[in-house]
């Protein structure tokens, strides 16, 4: 008798719905969507694959009037000549090493902030945290120069330390918010078994709350690596030493679109290779983007 | 789950019970709390306040010896400045067509993505959000190369359909669409926010509404729309703030000159250029202030619109 019910369910479901629409009236919607999808797709791929395409080419085959997006022979030779420079060699090794620091400081006082706001009780916490969710709508150019002015003072200026130090302090509010939101999802007896047991908050962070936490972390990680990786603003006005330079530094100092004749391909060829980590780290990782923008995305 | 539930609610018997527990949390929670709050401290509120007393003096690191309050030179200066009024203007012809983007176009392919029964939508989602992650050095430079007038690819196209070879990057009139398509192709963060509140709409209320009759557009405008109106909110926030900020993608295509005629001269140009290229801290403070100003106008203006259209359901507060 119950497997006999099971199955009539859905069918008698499906014919209770009076409303259901004729089957060409959802065929003729679904090709419109799959159509505008389609074009959709085109305009955020085909981008990069010029990119990809243009680094393959010779200086000619750029300006060809032919449209071919790759070129009979790939010239690998863009690709030694970017690598050969050793201005690009100097800019990966700071870009990699700026990032490092970065991350290391900013995740760890993230973590840190992140259980004040979801596993400990105290007074003024939610007026706090409402103040830090302000910051996120202060532009931070309000701040800029007065900071600048400080860490030139310090003679930090041009240096790392102005990019790196700053993280150790909880940089970046809607990351604390993402951390926050995922820490408080944790059942509480934890904590408070292990409180029983004699652990300190301390311990309770270390070893209950932030292993449990790891999927969060590796969101906020992720998101502050291509953050970092793609920093222009703050590169330009602290690293202004050519030993210094970043990436983005690097690839924007490097070409002038205002002149001729414009180097495409090695713009293209230095792009893919700026390009590449981000990517791989995106296509490694790509559930924690959409599990990360979950967590703050149902809330205003 | 069930035993979560109920230890959460006894959990404030304990908190009562146990008050030295309590008093013992109130410290720990601000060792915790201790690297945020320097951090706002140094790096934000000090900042902030010093960079109120700069806007009212002369103050330019190459020349240390002549900071002086200046009797409010650089409020004067604001009006006299032949630059402020391009950037300004120029800041809000960019704003008036890239704010509406920014909130239709991720609503629109979210909505897309939305659609019941999709087939391929993961691989549809990662396509849309991956230029977001293109850094935006690079993505400026894709730009430059895929709208350039004579070698472009898009020109190429419109010129084989007879529709000529618009100068994207060099007419007046061009530059603002130009920049918002750079803009759009970025959209993929903002597109994937409003696709997970869509996905947190009950699906009881669709249906409940075609049981009453209600077509497409009546469901959108009735039921997705205020469902996920705090995050559109949300979003549009971000969007004003991060049109004071744009920075890049003009820096690089114009080398930060302005062309055309201060076209791109943004806000956050002009900040720069007075700042660190001039480093007149001074005027460049008070640049700063003025956009703050601004932005916390616009910010209040949005929060007091909010009531009229942000839909917050029951107990759904953060």
């Amino acid at each position: 008798m119950a497997t006999l019910t099971n199955t009539d369910l859905p069918t008698t479901n499906r014919r209770l719905n009076p409303f259901k629409p004729a089957l060409s009236m959802i065929g003729i919607g679904k090709g419109m969507i799959y159509a505008a999808l389609l074009l959709a797709s085109a305009f955020f791929l085909f981008p990069l694959v010029w990119m990809i395409g243009t680094s393959f080419k010779t200086i000619d085959e750029v300006g060809q009037s032919q449209l071919r997006l790759f070129p009979e022979t790939l010239q690998w030779s863009n690709y030694s000549d970017i690598i050969n420079d050793p201005a690009f060699g100097l800019a990966y090794g700071n870009s990699v090493f700026v990032v490092m620091i970065v991350l290391f400081g900013t995740v760890l006082s993230i973590c840190f902030v992140a259980f004040a706001f979801s596993r400990l009780e105290w007074r003024g916490r939610n007026i706090v945290f409402a103040m830090m969710m302000a910051t996120l709508m202060l532009p931070p150019q309000a701040t800029l120069i007065p900071q600048y002015v400080l860490f030139n003072w310090l003679e930090w200026v041009p240096g790392f330390n102005p990019i790196t130090i700053p993280g150790f302090f909880a940089g970046g509010a809607s990351l604390v918010f993402l951390l926050r939101q995922f820490m408080a999802t944790l059942p509480k007896d934890l904590d408070e078994a292990a409180m029983i047991d004699g652990a300190n908050p301390i311990q309770i962070w270390w070893y209950v709350v932030m292993p449990l936490s790891r999927p969060a972390v590796a969101t906020i990680t992720v998101f502050l690596f291509v953050g970092q990786w793609n920093n222009l603003f703050m590169p330009l006005i602290y690293l202004k030493d050519a030993a210094l330079t970043t990436m983005p530094v690097y690839v924007a100092g490097q070409y002038n679109l205002n002149e001729s004749p414009i180097e495409w391909h090695y713009i293209m060829t230095a792009s893919v290779l700026f390009v590449i980590p981000v990517m791989i780290v995106f296509i490694l990782t790509q559930r924690y983007f959409t599990e990360g923008i979950s967590l703050t995305g149902t809330k205003g | 789950m069930d035993i979560t539930k109920s230890s959460s609610s006894s959990q404030v018997k304990v908190k009562e019970k146990t008050f030295s527990l309590y008093r013992r949390q109130q410290l720990w929670g601000w060792v915790f709390l201790s690297p945020w709050i320097i951090g706002l401290f140094a790096f934000t509120i000090m900042p902030m306040l010093a960079s109120l007393v700069f806007s009212f003096m002369d103050f330019k690191l190459t020349e240390p010896d002549a900071i002086k309050f200046n009797d409010f030179a650089n409020y004067k200066k604001l009006l006299v400045d032949p630059l402020l009024g391009p950037a300004l203007s120029s800041t809000l012809k960019f704003a008036l067509i890239a704010l509406p983007l920014s909130i239709i176009v991720p609503i629109g392919l979210a909505a897309l993505l939305n659609s019941k029964y999709l087939i391929g939508r993961p691989i549809f989602r990662t396509l849309f959000y991956m230029p977001y992650i293109v850094p935006v050095v690079s993505s400026a430079y894709i730009w430059g190369g895929v709208l350039n007038t004579d070698t472009g690819w898009l020109n190429r196209i419109l010129f084989d359909l007879g529709l000529g070879k618009p100068n994207w990057l060099f007419d007046i009139n061009l530059i603002y669409p130009a920049l918002n398509i750079i803009g759009i192709w970025g959209v993929g963060n903002a597109m994937l926010i409003m696709l997970a509140s869509m996905q947190g709409v009950p699906t009881e209320l669709y249906e409940a509404a075609r049981v009453d009759g209600a077509n497409g557009l009546t469901i959108f405008r009735r039921i997705t729309f205020p469902m996920i109106s705090p995050v559109v909110f949300y979003n549009l926030i971000i969007s004003v703030i991060g049109i004071f900020r744009y920075f890049e993608v003009p820096y690089i295509l114009k080398e930060g000159t302005g062309d055309p005629n201060n076209a791109t001269l943004f806000y956050n140009i002009h900040l720069y250029k007075n700042a660190f290229a001039q480093q007149d801290m001074g005027y460049g403070s008070t640049l700063a202030w003025l956009m703050f100003v601004i932005a916390l106008a616009i910010t209040l203006f949005l929060f007091a619109t909010a009531r009229y259209w942000v839909y917050y359901g029951s107990g759904e507060q953060a």
